[in-house]
């Protein structure tokens, strides 16, 4: 474990909207509030959906955190509003970014920064009660193949880099995207087991399907996306065939998705990326979705 | 009580207007109102503007009626205005979508449905409703000004559009089995989804709602989107099911309730800790009118032993108020069960509730949502379970934990069967019930009492499985599921369900109903397994395995 670094400002960035106002007043700040690290707490909070404001009133007040709310003139996508309040905020050596549904336990900030070294691209915490089934991390190392982007720590310099979150995903796999290309730029990805935080994230209770139709529907299209950048046609040609194998989607939602991914491909020019032969056990795909055995 | 109603029905042709008078007449039927040549939004729209009485029952021309229909409306009405105040319902159905469950359900004998269904006692709350037979609430849907859009026209649609436009008005629907008919008809499925892809009707679901699918009785709906935009679009608009639950929660929020949640503890365990940090997130999604308390239920352990770790979880956990009560006699009935009953002696509210948790289990937040509706018209309401294999060391929370199962809700049901797998945090009670269970049982045994509780409650009281997230349940190498030496788990089994039998909990009916089932896949393949082919094809399975490694 790296040495304990005596940082005393936190950017802490959360994309949320006017009407997940609850989850910010109810768990987002009291549980920063809690938190036993000790510098101060700089929470930024961006209106991902820009069409009705939020305003000052609407949060609830804090003493111990300085709370900014950034209202952008359009609607973005998860990691183009990451990267809108990094560009504003300008954070120094390392900023977290957070869902509002998250619930911080009371170390976990500072167990995150405790993990915290110039080489370490992106910590991530244990998220409980469902750990994400993907590939443990290293007993000892705490490296991961990826780390979510529901609540990570990120190293400013590694960010600059690459030049951010890509914003062609819109939503979902871009968190696995950046992890990727930290590990392709020489930065590690952990997850730092003591580091907990509590997602009660609705994608696990799906007594009705349609609720997740959205997140159903850019998870399968960025699943395409993803495949295609680091594998190319190959890649691409293993997702269609994986997604097909799919029992609970139908095939409207499943044609849908491969057909905007299409006209992704189409309207942009994307860039993809080669993996690394000394890299290929960290950045593989074993299969359709992190939530649910493959296919 | 008689209330004041007409029926309605828009027929095919004259001809199906003339037999129907004629049944009207034969069996003395309430005074209906028949029409032609027009279609179902004008013809509601042309109810909802003129009817003079109170409420309209609007039925298809294939719908057979009970003789007794008006007494049956009487009923559904009382019933509804019981359960959701006269001014707050639009609409009642005989068949439906389960508001939040989304579970199918059905009072109607169609050429779908085989089974009988069950009475229900109140209304259920409903999504949306089938057109069949639909009982409007005229007065509380001429003052909120519900009607069908004026733009829209045809045949189909407008039984969920109708419900649709009833939650934007803030007037829940509820499907009732007060209003059961015969339907000849099966629906036209083609039909409907053909009318559903209509730009009129593409339309409005795009401009009222922020979905992207839309549930019906006849199938989803796909609404067409642009993707590029989150959950909302430009006006704001909040999903079909958000419109019903803020409506549903406005319409209990002022209605009290009391949880207690009682967390049987017997060791200084930092699990504990992992249950607290979900109760607070609990707490924090309660509203304000529901009193919410925390009970620690010590067992099998000196105060002395425990008292500084109990100190130290309610310094930690303050907003939680966290009540603890030594139980001195563990011993005498048994400590788990024991617990319970010397606990609810204590609490004096009869109407509140009961949430009995296990210090090393832990709370789902998200119902804390759907408390007050829930519970306020129910005694005893089982959740899912999600169950956990985990790895513990002496921290707060578990070194590893992976989901390995879900226990439905509805496992209760199976319990008069002999399959006990529904866990004690699954349910929640109201306190007179578990205080009845105690005052009259003697409850020998321990372990085992989950379900014994479970099967008395259940015995004279309406149970509801709601599909929702109520708990976690630990597997962990500590834990009594685990333990090696099962005798005392033995004895209390055959103590309780001595008990079960003796006193009457499985009916002759549920029994013979169950006897008279074929026997279940799972049997039939376990005994397959025993068989020859299934071993010759076990040895083959293997001689293949070894011939593939061998190459």
């Amino acid at each position: 474990m790296p040495s304990k670094k005596n940082l005393k400002k936190l950017n802490v960035f959360c994309s949320t909207s006017s009407t997940r106002l609850n989850e910010v007043n109810n768990l987002l700040i009291p549980s920063l509030e809690k938190q036993t690290y000790e510098g101060e707490i700089h929470l930024s909070l961006l209106n991902y959906e820009a069409n009705e404001k939020i305003k000052e009133e609407d949060i609830i007040d804090s003493e111990k955190l300085h709370i900014r709310i950034i209202n952008p003139p359009k609607p973005l996508g998860f990691g183009e509003a990451h990267n809108y309040s990094f560009n504003l905020v300008k954070p120094s050596k390392y900023f977290l970014i957070i869902n509002s549904d998250i619930y911080l336990e009371r170390d976990c900030i500072k167990e995150m920064i405790r993990t915290f070294d110039e080489d370490t691209g992106l910590i991530e915490v244990r998220q409980l009660p469902f750990q994400h089934p993907k590939d443990e991390s290293h007993k000892e190392t705490f490296e991961t193949s990826w780390a979510s982007g529901c609540c990570l720590l990120i190293n400013v310099e590694f960010f600059k880099k690459v030049g951010g979150f890509d914003p062609l995903y819109w939503m979902y796999l871009e968190d696995v995207d950046l992890s990727w290309k930290s590990w392709i730029n020489g930065y590690k990805v952990l997850q730092n087991p003591k580091a907990v935080a509590y997602h009660f994230t609705g994608l696990y209770f799906r007594y009705s399907p349609n609720r997740y139709y959205l997140e159903d529907f850019w998870s399968l299209r960025n699943f395409f996306y993803i495949s295609y950048v680091y594998w190319g046609n190959k890649g691409l040609r293993r997702a269609k065939e994986i997604v097909e194998k799919i029992p609970y989607y139908d095939k409207e939602i499943k044609s849908e998705a491969y057909q905007n991914f299409l006209d992704l491909k189409e309207n942009n020019r994307i860039k993809k990326i080669r993996i690394p032969t000394n890299l290929e056990n960290k950045i593989h795909i074993h299969g359709y979705n992190k939530f649910s055995k493959n296919p | 009580m008689n209330n004041d109603f007409e029926i309605y029905r828009l027929c095919r042709d004259s001809e199906t207007v003339r037999r129907l008078k004629k049944h009207e007449k034969k069996y003395n039927l309430p005074k209906t109102n028949y029409h032609t040549d027009k279609d179902l939004y004008t013809f509601f729209n042309e109810i909802l503007k003129d009817c003079q009485k109170d409420y309209a029952l609007v039925c298809h021309d294939d719908v057979i009626v009970p003789i007794n229909i008006s007494s049956n409306v009487n009923m559904a009405i009382e019933k509804a205005n019981e359960c959701f105040g006269e001014q707050n319902w639009g609409i009642l159905g005989n068949a439906g979508i389960e508001a939040v469950s989304k579970k199918t359900r059905t009072f109607i004998a169609d050429p779908h449905t085989s089974i009988l269904p069950y009475k229900t006692e109140i209304p259920i709350l409903a999504e949306s409703l089938d057109g069949n037979t639909m009982l409007l609430n005229i007065k509380s849907l001429k003052n909120k000004n519900v009607s069908l859009p004026k733009n829209l026209k045809g045949f189909h649609l407008y039984d969920l559009i109708l419900c649709m436009e009833s939650y934007k008005k803030g007037l829940v629907c509820g499907i009732s089995s007060w209003l059961y008919v015969k339907h000849d008809s099966p629906g036209n499925y083609e039909a409907f989804i053909n009318a559903s892809k209509q730009r009129q009707f593409q339309n409005y679901f795009k401009n009222s709602f922020s979905n992207h699918l839309i549930t019906s009785i006849n199938d989803n709906i796909q609404v067409e989107r642009e993707y590029k935009h989150l959950n909302r679009n430009s006006k704001n608009l909040l999903s079909f099911e958000e419109t019903i639950q803020k409506t549903i929660s406005s319409l209990y929020k002022n209605s009290p309730i009391k949880l207690n949640v009682l967390i049987r503890i017997h060791t200084p365990s930092r699990k504990v800790f992992r249950l607290l940090e979900t109760l607070e997130i609990f707490r924090r999604n309660l509203n304000k009118n529901v009193e919410f308390n925390v009970i620690l239920g010590i067992n099998n352990i000196s105060e002395k032993e425990i008292s500084p770790f109990i100190k130290e979880i309610k310094k930690e956990y303050s907003n939680l108020m966290i009540k603890d009560i030594y139980i001195k006699e563990s011993r005498e009935r048994y400590p788990r069960v024991n617990v319970i009953g010397e606990v609810i002696k204590t609490i004096e509210d009869e109407d509140s509730y009961i949430w009995i948790v296990d210090y090393d289990d832990f709370v789902m937040p998200e119902i804390a949502k759907h408390i007050q509706w829930v519970l306020s018209n129910n005694d005893i309401v089982a959740g899912d379970s999600y169950v956990f294999n985990e790895q513990w060391d002496k921290k707060k929370f578990p070194i590893t934990s992976e989901l390995s199962d879900i226990i439905k809700s509805e496992n209760i049901n199976t319990l008069l069967t002999g399959k006990i797998y529904i866990p004690v945090c699954s349910i929640i009670y109201k306190t007179k019930i578990l205080k009845r269970i105690f005052n009259e049982n003697q409850l020998l045994g321990d372990y085992y009492e989950d379900y014994a509780i479970t099967l008395l409650a259940v015995k004279d009281n309406e149970y509801w499985c709601l599909p929702l997230p109520f708990a976690g349940i630990s597997y962990h190498g500590g834990n009594t599921v685990l333990e090696q030496d099962r005798t005392h788990w033995d004895y209390s089994y055959a103590t309780f369900l001595s008990e079960i039998i003796n006193k009457n909990l499985v009916n002759k009916k549920t029994y013979s109903l169950f006897n008279s089932l074929p026997p279940s896949r799972d049997a039939e393949f376990e005994s397959f397994k025993k068989g020859l082919i299934w071993k010759y094809l076990q040895k083959y399975r293997k001689i293949k395995h070894l011939i593939k490694k061998t190459i």
